[in-house]
């Protein structure tokens, strides 16, 4: 996705749910990566997904409680589309998405 | 719409309406200033009619539960923010649903309170666990339904009806010392509080995401919405009357939930206070599974965490795990020998500081045409929301010194 202003791709992925190819929650959208490709067109090249963005959101106080420091990127050719969620095309494995949970699906033998 | 569905749907809401907080509050309010509180309870009526169908139509529309909609439109650090306030006033409000459901049983058993205590939160969890989502709801929601033996008993009693009406119209009765116009003050904030608890929002539109929710279903969301809140306001506003005609001329203080029941024995004896224990058992502990549910919904939605009680627990352990975590704090809170009434004190006045921030997203996004389309808010659900938004704001920023210049409400 592209735009003239980067505070629009930010309201059109950040804080966003993140649906897999199975329309499964696998995370939140914590932040973007932008680039300007040509003077004055910004474009989404990827999400970031995970606690160690936070700590560039949030004060660091806050941050502190929370625990985790991992970032996951997904590149922007792993989007489908975004609405009132991000869709992607994969599965969360493939991205490593949502890590944690899926060990715990193993272990609980739901996967 | 299916007729059987808002049937239910509005039944469940009547029955669910009343919690601790309603029991204890409202009680309290009839006592100590009669029947002049009564247009505070239809004034909140109104506010969470509003803002429980806007929350509904927003799940229904982007799809979005309330702390997805926080999040995306508050940001990180506010919401995360808003997340522990709301985490915070929600345990407390659910330590003291537990502790409610363990005073009742109590009364009905004559049992160890710490004890049934334990067994209430154990009862509970087992419901979560067994029950497929819907039923939850229903089974509380409809059981609570024995709290209309309180309406009974308020039409039993042959109340004033004319000083009823008296106490509908909005009033400042400065006729009143000082410090009974501050008491009079913190009962109106709590009473906002306790009817426009947040967590009820949470958990109703984490249900209509969970049932699936789409535009078909606008009309059922407004029935639910309107009708159940407003039955079920009716029985809360019985139990201000009641108290307000049999408690307050002797200078009774409803202050435990065993003095509240006693309101339908007057009229029925044994068989109104059995009624009315059975309805506060079910409400009460309806109200403990949607506070447990709320905050376990709330954490999940904020970090992306998979959730949803039409799931199997072992298909969302994140989510799982969370609403376990809560009733284990919760009776850990209970255990601690904090009164019932107490905590309910403390859950009114973090809830009114939450409030806030958690209905100022929904108002932003329910009236954003991108996500809502042609059921964004119109201007009478705009022009309601923004001045109900600053009645909660004027009343988030007088709880605290209210609460501490009355002692809570009992100066």
């Amino acid at each position: 996705m592209r735009a003239a202003d980067p505070r629009h791709l930010i309201r059109a992925y950040r804080d966003l749910e993140l649906l897999d190819r199975d329309d499964e929650i696998c995370g939140i959208v914590d932040d973007i990566e932008m680039a300007q490709r040509e003077p004055g067109i910004w474009e989404m090249t990827a999400l970031l997904v995970g606690p160690g963005t936070w700590r560039r959101r949030a004060p660091r106080w806050l941050t502190s409680l929370l625990p985790g420091h991992k970032t996951v990127r997904v590149d922007a050719a792993e989007v489908a589309s975004t609405g009132t969620a991000v869709r992607l095309l994969k599965r969360a494995e493939e991205l490593d998405l949502a890590r944690f949970e899926h060990k715990l699906l193993r272990r609980f033998g739901a996967r | 719409m299916k007729p059987l569905e808002i049937f239910l749907g509005v039944l469940t809401a009547v029955g669910g309406f009343v919690d601790v907080s309603e029991l204890v509050f409202m009680s309290q309010a009839g006592s100590r200033f009669d029947y002049r509180l009564l247009w505070v309870v239809v004034v909140a009526t109104i506010g969470i009619m509003v803002f429980s169908e806007m929350s509904g139509r927003v799940a229904a529309m982007s799809r979005q539960p309330l702390f997805n909609v926080i999040r995306h439109r508050l940001g990180f650090s506010l919401g995360l923010l808003t997340l522990a306030g709301a985490l915070i006033s929600t345990l407390i409000t659910c330590a003291a649903e537990i502790g409610g459901v363990a005073l009742v049983l109590q009364l009905l058993t004559g049992w160890s309170y710490t004890l049934l205590a334990v067994v209430a939160a154990a009862l509970l969890i087992l419901s979560i666990y067994l029950l497929p989502f819907k039923w939850i709801e229903r089974t509380y929601g409809i059981l609570g339904l024995f709290m209309l033996v309180f309406g009974a008993a308020l039409i039993a009693i042959h109340p004033p009806w004319n000083e009823i009406a008296a106490g509908l119209k909005p009033q400042i009765p400065l006729e009143m010392s000082q410090r009974d116009l501050l008491g009079y003050g913190y009962f109106a904030v709590a009473l906002i509080s306790a009817v426009m608890f947040p967590y009820e929002l949470y958990f109703y539109s984490s249900g209509g995401v969970e049932d699936g929710w789409g535009s078909a279903d606008i009309g059922t969301n407004r029935i639910t919405s309107f009708l159940g809140m407003g039955l079920g306001s009716l029985l809360a506003m019985a139990l201000l009357c009641l108290s307000a005609q049999e408690f307050g001329p002797k200078g009774i203080s409803p202050e435990m939930i065993g003095t509240v029941v006693l309101e339908p024995g007057l009229p029925y004896g044994k068989l109104g206070i059995l009624l009315g224990l059975l309805g506060m058992l079910f409400a009460i502990g309806g109200a403990a599974i949607e506070t447990c549910l709320a905050c376990a919904y709330g954490v999940c939605q904020f970090f992306g965490w998979r959730w949803g009680r039409h799931k199997k627990p072992s298909e969302t352990p994140l989510f799982t795990l969370a609403w376990l975590v809560v009733f284990v704090l919760a009776l850990g809170i209970v255990l601690t020998g904090i009164e019932p009434t107490e905590l309910a004190d403390y859950a009114i006045v973090s809830a009114i500081v939450v409030l806030p921030l958690s209905f100022l997203p929904l108002l932003l996004v329910g009236r954003d045409r991108t996500f809502m389309r042609d059921k964004a808010n119109g201007v009478l659900a705009n022009t309601l929301g923004w001045a109900y938004y600053a009645l909660i704001v004027v009343a988030a920023v007088a709880a605290i010194p209210l609460y501490l210049l009355t002692s809570g409400g009992k100066l």
